[in-house]
C-alpha cells in the first residue's frame, strides 16, 4: 500500500499517495491548475512555471507540476500574486517571440493561445522584441517555426522518451536559446524519423505538419470530432486518434500512453500521421473505360459492372477458370479479401487467386516447411524484452518504422547489442556490429554463422573462429576487418540470453527459402518463446500480409511470378504504388479490371475497366497484425466523396451478376464469417 | 590493532615526506619558491623562474627553486620567496626576470637582500619585518588558504610534511556519526554560496538507504571575478582530496567527482596529478591507509557555463545531458547523481574539513561570529589596491577588509609631460562594492560596518555568494554596474525556465535603455516589479538572484537612476550616450598636441583661437585624449548631461577647406 498524504487545496481536504505532485493531486480532484511545459506522458519538466502556486512552508511560488505533496501541505492555487505571475509569463512568451496568430498555422489548436484566453490577456505590459528566426522546411512532413516556440522542452523530452530518436535538444543558452536536431542540423539533414511525436506534443505552432490544410482548422478545437481508430498501413496496428471536422481530417495523433501503457508509448511513425494527408495521383469518382483509341472515358456503374462480368464471363466460359486471376493488395481489409476471394472463385470459378506481395509469404511458408515444426513468429513488441536484436536484409525504417524505433530505444536505453547483416542505411550509426554483403548474398552468412554459433556452443572453451569467412567475404563486397564484426555477431549472440532475430524483405523476396532456413535454426538454436514461439519477427511487406496469408490468398500456390498472364485478371488495388514489373505482366492479358481509389497510371495502356473504390481511411474493416496476434477493427474516419462506392457494394453488385451467391448476406455476416476464419487456429503458424 | 596500522602506515609516510621536503629551513640550503598559478603565470612568472634558474646557473649557485602555488597576493605577482641560509626566508613581489637576476646577484654576491621588492619576511627575526606585520596579513586568519603559495602542489610529500592527511587519519578512527558532530561543533556553512548547514547535508546523505552514494566536489567557479576555488585547486589539491575522502567516508560514497571548469587548464593538470600521486600512495583507491575504506576520484571537466556550478546541473552535466537545473525537491542528497544520493560541497567547504579535525571544533568555532563560525575567503577585485584573496574570520567587517585589508581605493596617477614635475594624483572616492558576483548586491558606504557572514549579508539584499568582492570608486556607475551584471546572468540563464530567460532579457532592455538616455520614470517601477516577480518564480537560484544586483542598486542608489532617466545625466561619467568629451579652453595649452595624435578617429581639431576642440560627431567617446592630454594642464573633461555642452568653436581651416 502507498501511503497516504492529506492535504488541502484551496481549503478542500485532500487526500493522495505520496510522492504525488501537487498538479497530479489537484486534477485528481477536479480542480484546474493551468500548465504549458508539462505533459503527462512525459517527464517532469518544471520549466515555464505557468502552473505555479503557492504552497505554504515554500517561501516563494512552487512549480505544482513538479512539487511534491507534504503532509498537512495548505496549496493555494489562484490569488491575485499567482495570476499576476502567471499572466507575466504569458505576456514574456509572447513577447518573447514573433505570436501573430492570425497568420499561424496552428492557430485554434494552440494550448499557448487558449492560455491567453483563459488568462484573459489581452495587452502586453512589456515590449515585445523578438529577434527573427529561420523557419526550417527541409523535411517534407513538418516544418519547425522557431518563432513560435516558447521553449517549453515538449518536443525534445518526446523525441527521448517516446520516440527514442535523441535528436532534438536545446542549443545555446539564453535569450538565444533555441531547440536544435542533432549538432544543429536543419530536419532535412538530421537523422530525425519524421516520427512527428514531437510536434504531437509541441503546445505551439513551432512544429506543424506541412500536409494538413490549415485553412481547415481556423477556429477552435471544439468542433473537431475525434474518431477512435488505428493505422492500418503496416501490420503494427497503431491505435491512433482522428480528428476530423466537416468531413475533412486535421490531424492524426498517436494515443500517447503513461508509462506501463503500450510499449510503443503510444506513438506512430512517419506513414502513420502523414501518408493520409497526401493525395498520391487522381483520385477516381466514376467508373471508366478504354475506348478503342487509348483514351478513357466516364461510364456509370451499371455500365462499367456490366462490362466486368460480361468479359470475365466469356473468359471463362471459352477457357474455363484457370484463365480467370485473382490479384488482391493486402493493405485491403480482411472483409475486402474475402469478398474479393469468394466472388473471384465463386463467380468466376478463378483458380487462381493471389495477393501483390504472395510471394513473400510463400516463401516464409517453403522455409517453415523445410524446418518441419509449426511455431508461432514472435510478437514484435518483444523486441523490447531482448538484450540482443540481430536484423537480417531487414529495413525497418521503410517496412515497419515503429519497429526502428523501438530497437533504437533498446539500444540506447538499455544498451541492447544490435547486429546488421544486409543494408540499412537508417539503422546504420546504431551499432558497429553491421556487415552489409552484396545483394542476395546474406544467406551466405546466415549459415555460417549458424555454424559457428554452433561450433562455438559444442566446444566451448575453443576460441570461435572456423567458417571460411575471409573466402565468404571475397567478392561479396566486404573487407578483411568485417571478419572481426563477424566473429563478434557470433560471441554476442552466443552469450546473448533473449536474442531476437528480424528478417525482413531481402529474405523473403526471392523464391529461395535458402536465408530463411537457416535463421530459424538460428533462432531455435537459443530456445522457444513460450506458446511454442520462435524468437523471430519476419517483416512483411504490407499492412494485412498476416490477414491475407490467413484467409488463403497468398498461401495458395502461386502464379510464377516470371510468367506472363493470359486470359482475365481482376485487381483490387490498395493505396500502394505498383511495382514496375506488373504492367509487363500484364500484357497478354484478353481483359484487365482494376478496382482502385487512384486513377493507376502504370495500367493506363492495360487496364479496361476501372472502378473506384474508397480509401482504407473511408472505410469499415478489420485487420490482422504483422505478427498474426492482434485482430481488429476500424470504422471509418471519413465519408468517401460522393458518388464512390464502398467494397461491398461494388462487389456485391458484380456477385449479382453472376450466379454466385455468398454465404453471408450482409456485412454483419461477412465480418462473421472473417472472424471464423481467423479464428480457425492460432494465426500465422506454419 | 586496525589504528595501529593506518597511524603506523601514516607515520611512515610522513616520514619520507620529510625527507624531502625542504621547509623554510635554513639547513636545507638555498630554496627558491616561485608561485606559478595562474595568477603568476599570465604576470609571466615562468620568465621569472626561468631567468632564476639561469642567473644561478650562471654563478654556479646551488639551489632548489620549487614551483609553488599563489599566496593569493595577486596584486604583487610575480612573487617569489627566496630562502638563503643566515636569513629569513623572505617574500618578493612585483618581479620581472630583469629584477629576478639583479635580485640574485645583489643578495648572494652583496649580501644585499634588495629590499625595496621584499613584501616582508616570512619568520619573525631581527633583520626584516615580516609580512604579518602588514595590514594586509595581520588581520588575516590563513587556515584554508595556509598552504597556499608555501608549498609545491605537485608534490605529495609536501603536503604531507606540513601536517597533511593527518585529518584523515584522526577520521579513520571516528565514527561517521562523530565526524559529523565534529563538523557541527564547528559550525561550518557550506562555502559554496547558499551556506547551507554542512553537517545537515551530510547527515541527510548519510541516511539516505539507497547505495552507491556519489560525492562532488564542485569546483566550476562560475562567478566572474572569483578565483578563490581555483587558486585552491591549483595551490593546495591535496586539502580537497583530504577533505574529499573523509566526506566519502562519512557519508559512504566510494566514488567522488570533481567538476572542474575546462577554462581552469592548471588546475585540471596539478588535480591529475595530486590524484595520481594519492592513489600512488594508498591514500586513494582500496583499503585507504590499510583500512577498510575505499574510496577514488574521477576528475571531470565542464564546459564553463556558470549554471553548471548549480548542483542540479552540475549532476546533469556529469551524466552526460545538457547542464540544466532541475527542480528540487528531490534534493540531490536523496536523489542525485545517476538517480543515487549525492553529496555536493564547494571546494572550500571540503578543503575546510581536515582542518576541523585537526584543530579541532572548539578551536574553528571560537573564531568568526554567532551562526557564521570560522573563516571565509573573499577575493577582492575591481578599484582595490591590494587585490587578490583574502581569508577573515567571519565577522570581520567590509570596511577592514577593503580599506584595513585591500587598502583601499587606488587613487589615479596622471603624468606629467614636463622634464621633473611629479605625477598628479588624484584621489578617488570609494562609492560600492559588489559582493556575490552576479547574484549579489551593490553595497554603498553606509552599510560598510556590517560585519561578513551569510545572514548578515542577505539582510542587506546581496549575497556572500563565493565570495567575490568588487570595489567601485567614484567612476563606476551604479546603473551600469547592475546593467554589467544583469548581461551577465541573461547569458548565462540555461533557457530553461520562462522567468529567468525572458525576465532577464527585459530587464537587461529596460536597464539598457537607462543608461543611454531613452528610460522613462515607470521603467523603476517597472524593473521592480519585474525584479520581485523573477525572484519569487524562478526554478533555480541563477533566476531568483538575477534581480539582485539590480533591486539593491535601486534600493541605495535610486537618485542615480533618477539622474540618468530625467536629467539625462550619467553622474559617475561612465555612460558613454550620457556623456560627452570636452577640452576646456581655459585650460588648454595650444601648443601641446598631445591629444591631437591619441585620438583614434581624428575628432580633435584645431580652433581658429588655436586652441584645440572636439568634434562631437566624430568623437567615439575612448577617452584617449583624456589619457594623453598632460597633467599639468589636464584640461580634458567629461560632461553630463550632453546638452550642458558648450558651442563648439569655428575650425582654424575652415574658409580653407569648404
Ligand atoms: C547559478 C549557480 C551557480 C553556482 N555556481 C557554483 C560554483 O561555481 N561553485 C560552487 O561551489 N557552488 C555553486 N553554486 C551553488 C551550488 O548549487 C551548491 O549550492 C554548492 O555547490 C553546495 O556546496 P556547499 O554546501 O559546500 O556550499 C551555484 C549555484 C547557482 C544557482
Ligand atoms: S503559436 Fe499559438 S499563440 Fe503563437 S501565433 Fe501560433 S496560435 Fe498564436
Ligand atoms: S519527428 Fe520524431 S524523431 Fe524527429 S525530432 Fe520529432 S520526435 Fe524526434
Ligand atoms: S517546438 Fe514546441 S514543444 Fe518544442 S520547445 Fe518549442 S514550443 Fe515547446
Ligand atoms: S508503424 Fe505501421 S501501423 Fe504504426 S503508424 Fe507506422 S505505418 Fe502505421
Ligand atoms: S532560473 Fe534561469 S538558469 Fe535557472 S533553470 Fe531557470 S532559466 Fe535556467
Ligand atoms: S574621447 Fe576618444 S574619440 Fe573622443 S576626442 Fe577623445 S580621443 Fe578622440
Ligand atoms: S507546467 Fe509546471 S512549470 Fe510548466
Amino acid at each position: 500500500m502507498e501511503k497516504k498524504v492529506n492535504l488541502k487545496i484551496d481549503e478542500r481536504e485532500i487526500v493522495v499517495d505520496e510522492g504525488t505532485t501537487i498538479l497530479d493531486a489537484a486534477q485528481q480532484n477536479g480542480i484546474r491548475i493551468p500548465t504549458l511545459c508539462h505533459h503527462p506522458c512525459l517527464s517532469n519538466w518544471g520549466g515555464c512555471r505557468l502552473c505555479v502556486v503557492e504552497a505554504d512552508g515554500a517561501p516563494r511560488l512552487v512549480a505544482s507540476c513538479v512539487m511534491p505533496v507534504r503532509e498537512g501541505m495548505g496549496v493555494v492555487t489562484s490569488n491575485d500574486r499567482i495570476i499576476e505571475a502567471r499572466r507575466t509569463i504569458l505576456e514574456f512568451m509572447f513577447a518573447e517571440r514573433n505570436h501573430y496568430c492570425m497568420f499561424c498555422a496552428q492557430s485554434g489548436d494552440c494550448e499557448l493561445q487558449s492560455l491567453a484566453y483563459e488568462m484573459q490577456m489581452d495587452h502586453l505590459t512589456v515590449s515585445s522584441s523578438y529577434q527573427a528566426f529561420p523557419v526550417d522546411i527541409t523535411s517534407e512532413y513538418m516544418a519547425i517555426d522557431h518563432n513560435r516556440c516558447v521553449l517549453c522542452g515538449r518536443c525534445i523530452r518526446g523525441c527521448q522518451e517516446i520516440a527514442g530518436a535523441y535528436v532534438l535538444n536545446f542549443q545555446n543558452r539564453g535569450p538565444d536559446s533555441l531547440i536544435g536536431l542533432d549538432l544543429n542540423e536543419e530536419r532535412g539533414e538530421s537523422t530525425c524519423y519524421s516520427c512527428g511525436v514531437c510536434m504531437q506534443v509541441c503546445p505551439t505552432g513551432a512544429i506543424y505538419n506541412r500536409y494538413r490544410t490549415h485553412y481547415a482548422v481556423k477556429g477552435h478545437t471544439k468542433d473537431w470530432e475525434t474518431v477512435d481508430s488505428f493505422c492500418p498501413q503496416c501490420g503494427l496496428l497503431c491505435p491512433t486518434l482522428h480528428f476530423v471536422k466537416d468531413n475533412n481530417l486535421l490531424k492524426i495523433e498517436g494515443k500517447l500512453s503513461l508509462n506501463g501503457g503500450s510499449p510503443d508509448l503510444g506513438q506512430l511513425c512517419y506513414k502513420g500521421r502523414f501518408e493520409p494527408f497526401k493525395t498520391i495521383g487522381t483520385r477516381l469518382l466514376q467508373p471508366r473505360v478504354r475506348r478503342k483509341d487509348g483514351t478513357w472515358a466516364e461510364e456509370t456503374w451499371q455500365n462499367a459492372l456490366d462490362l466486368v462480368a460480361e468479359k470475365l464471363g466469356t473468359i471463362r466460359d471459352t477457357y474455363s477458370g484457370k484463365a480467370i486471376f485473382g490479384l488482391a493488395s493486402s493493405r485491403c481489409s480482411n472483409e475486402e479479401l474475402v469478398l474479393f476471394r469468394d466472388i473471384m472463385s465463386g463467380g468466376w470459378a478463378s483458380g487462381y487467386i493471389d495477393t501483390l506481395d504472395g510471394d513473400h509469404m510463400r516463401t516464409i511458408s517453403r522455409a517453415m516447411e523445410d524446418v518441419g515444426k509449426t511455431f508461432k513468429e514472435a510478437s514484435w513488441k518483444s523486441i523490447l524484452e531482448s538484450d540482443f536484436i540481430l536484423a537480417v536484409g531487414a529495413d525497418p525504417y521503410k517496412s515497419q518504422p515503429l519497429i526502428s524505433s523501438l530497437i533504437h530505444r533498446c539500444v540506447m536505453e538499455k544498451g541492447v547489442k544490435l547486429a546488421i547483416i544486409g543494408k540499412t542505411d537508417f539503422m546504420r550509426p546504431w551499432t558497429s556490429l553491421y556487415l552489409s554483403p552484396r545483394n542476395g548474398k546474406e544467406p551466405l552468412f546466415i549459415k555460417a554463422l549458424l555454424e559457428e554459433v554452433i561450433a562455438s556452443a559444442k566446444e566451448s572453451s575453443r576460441e570461435v573462429e572456423r567458417a571460411d569467412v575471409p573466402g565468404l567475404l571475397k567478392g561479396e563486397g566486404l573487407n578483411w576487418e568485417d571478419r572481426g564484426t563477424f566473429y563478434d555477431m557470433v560471441r554476442i549472440f552466443a552469450k546473448s540470453y533473449n536474442p531476437i532475430i528480424i528478417a525482413g524483405e531481402a529474405l523473403t523476396g526471392t523464391d529461395d527459402p535458402s536465408g530463411l532456413i537457416p535463421l530459424i535454426k538460428l533462432a531455435l538454436f537459443k530456445g522457444l518463446l513460450p506458446e511454442n514461439t520462435l524468437r523471430l519477427i519476419i517483416l512483411k511487406p504490407e499492412g494485412n500480409s498476416a490477414g491475407a496469408w490467413r484467409l488463403g490468398l497468398s498461401s495458395r500456390k502461386g502464379i510464377n511470378g516470371k510468367d506472363k498472364w493470359r486470359g482475365g485478371l481482376m485487381l483490387l488495388g490498395g493505396e500502394e504504388t505498383l511495382s514496375s514489373d506488373l504492367p509487363d505482366r500484364f500484357s497478354g492479358l484478353d481483359f484487365l479490371g482494376v478496382m482502385s481509389p487512384y486513377f493507376p497510371e502504370t495500367l493506363a495502356d492495360k487496364a479496361h475497366v476501372i472502378i473506384p473504390k474508397p480509401l482504407w481511411i473511408e472505410e469499415d474493416g478489420t485487420y490482422t497484425s504483422l505478427d498474426g496476434i492482434e485482430f481488429s477493427y476500424r470504422e471509418k474516419v471519413l465519408n468517401p466523396p460522393e458518388g464512390v462506392k464502398g467494397s461491398w457494394q461494388t462487389m456485391v453488385a458484380l456477385a449479382d451478376r453472376t450466379k454466385f451467391r455468398p454465404d453471408f448476406k450482409t456485412w454483419k455476416e461477412l465480418r462473421k464469417k472473417v472472424e471464423k476464419e481467423m479464428e480457425l487456429g492460432p494465426f500465422l503458424m506454419y | 590493532m586496525m589504528e595501529r596500522t593506518v597511524s603506523e602506515r601514516f607515520e611512515e609516510l610522513k616520514k619520507n615526506a620529510l625527507k624531502d621536503f625542504p621547509g623554510m629551513d635554513e639547513k636545507k640550503g638555498i630554496t627558491i619558491y616561485v608561485g606559478t598559478a595562474t595568477c603568476g603565470r599570465s604576470a609571466s612568472s615562468l620568465e621569472v623562474l626561468s631567468s632564476f634558474e639561469g642567473i644561478l646557473k650562471t654563478l654556479n649557485i646551488e639551489a632548489r627553486i620549487i614551483k609553488v602555488g599563489c599566496h593569493g597576493h595577486c596584486y604583487a605577482e610575480p612573487m617569489a620567496v627566496v630562502s638563503k641560509p643566515g636569513w629569513p626566508p623572505i617574500m618578493y613581489g612585483y618581479l620581472t626576470p630583469n629584477r629576478a637576476q639583479i635580485l640574485i646577484r645583489r643578495f648572494f654576491n652583496e649580501e644585499d637582500p634588495a629590499l625595496e621588492w621584499a613584501l616582508g619576511a616570512m619568520e619573525e627575526n631581527d633583520m626584516v619585518p615580516t609580512v604579518y606585520e602588514t595590514p594586509r596579513w595581520y588581520r588575516e586568519r590563513r587556515w584554508l588558504l595556509k598552504n597556499c603559495g608555501c608549498i609545491d602542489p605537485e608534490d605529495i610529500n609536501h603536503y604531507i610534511a606540513v601536517g597533511g592527511y593527518e585529518g584523515l587519519t584522526y577520521a579513520i578512527k571516528m565514527e561517521p556519526r562523530g565526524i559529523i558532530e565534529e563538523i557541527e561543533a564547528a559550525g561550518l556553512r557550506g562555502l559554496g554560496g547558499a551556506g547551507f548547514d554542512t553537517w545537515k547535508k551530510w547527515d541527510i546523505c548519510r541516511d539516505a538507504p539507497e547505495f552507491p552514494k556519489y560525492l562532488i566536489c564542485n569546483a566550476d567557479e562560475g562567478d566572474p571575478g572569483a578565483f578563490m576555488d581555483r587558486t585552491i585547486l591549483e595551490s593546495d589539491p591535496h586539502s580537497i582530496i583530504e577533505g574529499m575522502i573523509i566526506a566519502g567516508y562519512t557519508i559512504g560514497a566510494e566514488s567522488g567527482y570533481i567538476y572542474v571548469r575546462k577554462e581552469y587548464p592548471q588546475a585540471v593538470s596539478v588535480l591529475t596529478t595530486a590524484v595520481c600521486q594519492a592513489r600512488e600512495l594508498g591514500l586513494l583507491g582500496k583499503n585507504i591507509l590499510d583500512s577498510k575504506i575505499s574510496f577514488d576520484i574521477k576528475i571531470n571537466q565542464g564546459a564553463g557555463a556558470f549554471v553548471c556550478g548549480e548542483e542540479t546541473a552540475l549532476i546533469a552535466s556529469i551524466e552526460g545531458r545538457r547542464g540544466m537545473p532541475n527542480p528540487r525537491p528531490p534534493y540531490p542528497a536523496n536523489r542525485g547523481l545517476w538517480g543515487k544520493p549525492t553529496l555536493i560541497n564547494n571546494v572550500k567547504t571540503l578543503a575546510s574539513i581536515p582542518k576541523i579535525l585537526v584543530y579541532g571544533a572548539e578551536k574553528v568555532s571560537s573564531v568568526g561570529m554567532k551562526g557564521c563560525m570560522g573563516t571565509a575567503v573573499f577575493a577582492l577585485a575591481g578599484k582595490i589596491k591590494n587585490a587578490g584573496l583574502v581569508e577573515i574570520p567571519f565577522g570581520t567587517t567590509l570596511r577592514e577588509i577593503i580599506f584595513d585589508i585591500g587598502g583601499g581605493v587606488p587613487s589615479r596617477i596622471k603624468v606629467s609631460n614636463v622634464a621633473g614635475e611629479l605625477p598628479k594624483t588624484i584621489k578617488k572616492q570609494f562609492k560600492a562594492v559588489q559582493i556575490g558576483g552576479p547574484s549579489g548586491g551593490c553595497l554603498p558606504e553606509s552599510l560598510l560596518d556590517t560585519p561578513v557572514c551569510f545572514d548578515t549579508i542577505v539582510d542587506t539584499g546581496a549575497i556572500m555568494g563565493s565570495g567575490g568582492m568588487v570595489v567601485m570608486d567614484e567612476d563606476n556607475c551604479a546603473v551600469e554596474t547592475a546593467r554589467y551584471f544583469l548581461e551577465f546572468t541573461q547569458k548565462e540563464s540555461c533557457g530553461k525556465c520562462t522567468f529567468c530567460r525572458i525576465g532577464t532579457k527585459h530587464m537587461l532592455n529596460i536597464l539598457t535603455d537607462i543608461t543611454r538616455g531613452a528610460g522613462i520614470m515607470e521603467d523603476l517601477d517597472m524593473l521592480e516589479e519585474l525584479a520581485e516577480t523573477i525572484k519569487k518564480g524562478s526554478l533555480c537560484n541563477l533566476g531568483k538572484t538575477a534581480p539582485n544586483p539590480i533591486l539593491t542598486t535601486l534600493c541605495y542608489f535610486k537618485e542615480e537612476y533618477e539622474a540618468h532617466i530625467l536629467d539625462k545625466r550619467c553622474p559617475s561619467l561612465e555612460c558613454k550616450d550620457l556623456i560627452a568629451y570636452y577640452i576646456l579652453p581655459e585650460k588648454c595649452r595650444r601648443a601641446c598636441d598631445a591629444c591631437v595624435g591619441s585620438c583614434p578617429t581624428e575628432a580633435i581639431y584645431t580652433r581658429r583661437d588655436r586652441l584645440k576642440a572636439i568634434e562631437q560627431e566624430k568623437c567615439v567617446k575612448c577617452a584617449s585624449c583624456m589619457d594623453a592630454c598632460p597633467a599639468q594642464y589636464d584640461a580634458v573633461i567629461k560632461i553630463s548631461p550632453i546638452s550642458q555642452l558648450p558651442e563648439s568653436e569655428p575650425r582654424d581651416d575652415d574658409g580653407k577647406k569648404k
